[in-house]
């Protein structure tokens, strides 16, 4: 009786050591019990059995309906309902509660996909963007891959990417920047990059790099001075300067015609003129540089 | 003489036995013995584990017999005490305080599960979601059971749970929204018919909350005690009837109401 109880409970954990000590447990218990209450009626009493057998059905019986009369335990759930603000009755539930499958398996109150998918990740039971089911997954089908919301042709063997290489063949290492579909077709997108080819995409434009200076700095009344400016990575420049009686004024508009070296005369000077180079980067920043023309001063004895 | 007396002893032994088992209550006597056998051998030999595994057989809605919480909750108290790491002891612990009503304590030991082990178990943080709720504390119950439906979308009880929270908070809306998400994979659950009933209602949709509260009622009448022990695990099976008695009242006075409006 005592080894098919136990086997009732399923529980793993029961070594056979704890499986033997269970039920010598249970049999010295019965036999000690049975037999104290034998040996004070029925070892004097040894002609009277039926005595015996009486008393223990009465101990039994007391046992018994001790038992059979505990309270049953009402938990806070059990008549448990909130009410809502409009005065309606609210039922909480709690399936979920109970971990690790010990007791009802909580999974038993989540619903499943009949197909077998893993509707967590799935929640409509279906296979999203042309993937197909595998399994309790989704999965594309063979030549074509996951681009984050459908399955995409990968017929060739290539995944859709830009990249760089050299030339219009677009084929080994450059500046080029190029474009591989999903039919393995190239394309060159440009030809070269213009500051270099990296991780798929052009560089983009350095800082830009201006200079500008007046040869000879220092000048009588009335002479006039180089003005010298340079601009390298940059879109546009003007030079300006600042003396109400001259105007001198020079620009370039383009990348190419900015790069090359320019050498201005200035206008005939009588103060000191500050000429401002301006500029606009490739890269979209405004960089400014200026140069100081000074005049040399006239003394007069008195 | 000595041989005659055992003779009769163990005659009267197994008289006792056939009668007791014929009884039908040889399994609360045997159950007595099995609880003794169990402290024994948790004295004898100290394991984490086993008083974990013993805890939960007396844990269990399943067993009636053995089902004893104050048994269990002093097993899982060895448990954590052998081990403060095992991954259910601590949250047993939570539960068996929240259904004795204990919600501060349970709350104490739910946070503790939760920081150790809600991101392996996330049913932590449905439990500790569930005590909030019976505090009053709706919108840090609504935080936990979102956490906890993130890792099981579809489940009707959460999902219930979770509209009872918006409810009280005034969220009806969002309430309405959560119970068609549930009922669309168990539309018979009159759990969520009956929340369903609520938000609408409270909506001011009485026309579809009326018929959701006549699908709360009929359903709520066809409930076995069975099924309401799998949407109750852990109370006493004993109990059971008394937990459908109250989901059909509410369900009944529900449909009143809105039938009132």
């Amino acid at each position: 009786m005592g080894v098919r109880k136990l086997t009732s409970f399923n529980c793993p954990f029961y070594a056979q050591w704890e499986l033997l000590l269970y039920s010598v447990t249970v049999t010295m218990s019965t036999m000690t019990w049975h037999s104290l209450a034998a040996s004070s009626v029925a070892l004097r009493e040894w002609k009277r059995p039926i005595v015996i057998t009486a008393l223990l059905l009465g101990a039994f019986a007391i046992v018994d309906a001790s038992l059979f009369l505990q309270t049953p335990f009402v938990s806070s759930e059990v008549r448990f309902a909130d009410a809502s603000p409009g005065g309606f009755l609210i039922v909480p539930a709690s399936c979920p509660s109970s971990p690790s499958n010990s007791d009802y398996p909580h999974n038993t109150c989540s619903a499943t996909c009949p197909n077998g998918l893993n509707i967590n990740q799935y929640p409509s039971c279906t296979c999203p963007g042309g993937q197909v089911q595998s399994g309790s997954q989704c999965v594309c089908p063979s030549g074509q891959t996951w681009n984050g919301s459908q399955c995409i042709a990968t017929s060739g063997g290539c995944t859709a990417q830009y990249f760089c290489a050299s030339g219009a063949s677009c084929t080994g290492s450059g500046d080029t920047l190029c474009y591989r579909n999903a039919a393995c077709s190239a394309s060159v997108i440009f030809n070269p990059c213009q500051f270099g080819c990296s991780g798929g995409a052009c560089n983009g434009a350095p800082a830009p790099v201006i200079d500008i200076t007046v040869n000879p700095s220092l000048i009588r009344r009335g002479e006039t001075t180089h003005v010298i400016w340079n601009a390298s990575f940059v879109s546009s420049c003007t030079v300006t300067e600042d003396n109400s009686s001259v105007s001198d004024a020079w620009s370039c508009s383009t990348q190419s015609s900015c790069a090359a070296s320019h050498d201005n005369l200035s206008s005939a000077l009588s103060e000191r003129t500050t000429y401002v180079l301006s500029c606009t980067g490739l890269n979209g920043s405004q960089v400014t540089d200026s140069a100081i023309l000074n005049i040399i001063p006239i003394f007069q004895e008195t | 003489m000595v041989y005659s007396v055992s003779m009769r002893v163990i005659l009267a032994v197994l008289f006792v036995c056939v009668v007791v088992a014929g009884s039908g209550r040889s399994g609360e006597l045997l159950e007595g013995m099995h609880t003794s056998f169990e402290r024994v051998v948790l004295s004898l030999f100290p394991s984490s584990e086993r008083a974990y595994q013993y805890g939960a057989r007396h844990f269990s809605s399943h067993n009636a017999a053995a089902y004893d919480p104050d048994t269990a909750l002093a097993f899982f108290l060895t448990s954590a005490a052998l081990d403060a790491r095992h991954p259910f002891a601590v949250h047993e612990i939570a539960r068996l305080y929240f259904l004795k009503g204990d919600f501060a304590q349970a709350l104490s030991y739910s946070n503790i599960q939760v920081r150790y082990h809600g991101a392996a178990y996330p049913n932590a943080y449905y439990v500790r979601g569930l005590i909030k709720g019976f505090m009053g504390d709706y919108d840090g119950a609504r935080r936990d059971y979102e956490e906890y439906l993130r890792s099981d979308v579809t489940n009707w009880a959460a999902l219930n749970d979770y509209a009872w929270v918006l409810l009280k908070a005034g969220r009806a809306n969002a309430a309405a929204i959560a119970t068609a998400r549930g009922l669309t994979h168990f539309p018979q659950n009159p759990w969520l018919l009956n929340s369903r009933a609520i938000a609408l209602a409270e909506l001011g949709q009485l026309r579809e909350a009326r018929d959701a509260a006549r699908d709360a009622v009929r359903a709520s009448m066809q409930l076995t005690e069975e099924e309401w022990l799998i949407a109750y695990p852990g109370n006493d099976p004993r109990v059971a009837a008394q937990g459908i008695l109250t989901l059909q009242e509410s369900t009944r006075r529900n449909l009143g109401a809105v039938n009132g409006r």
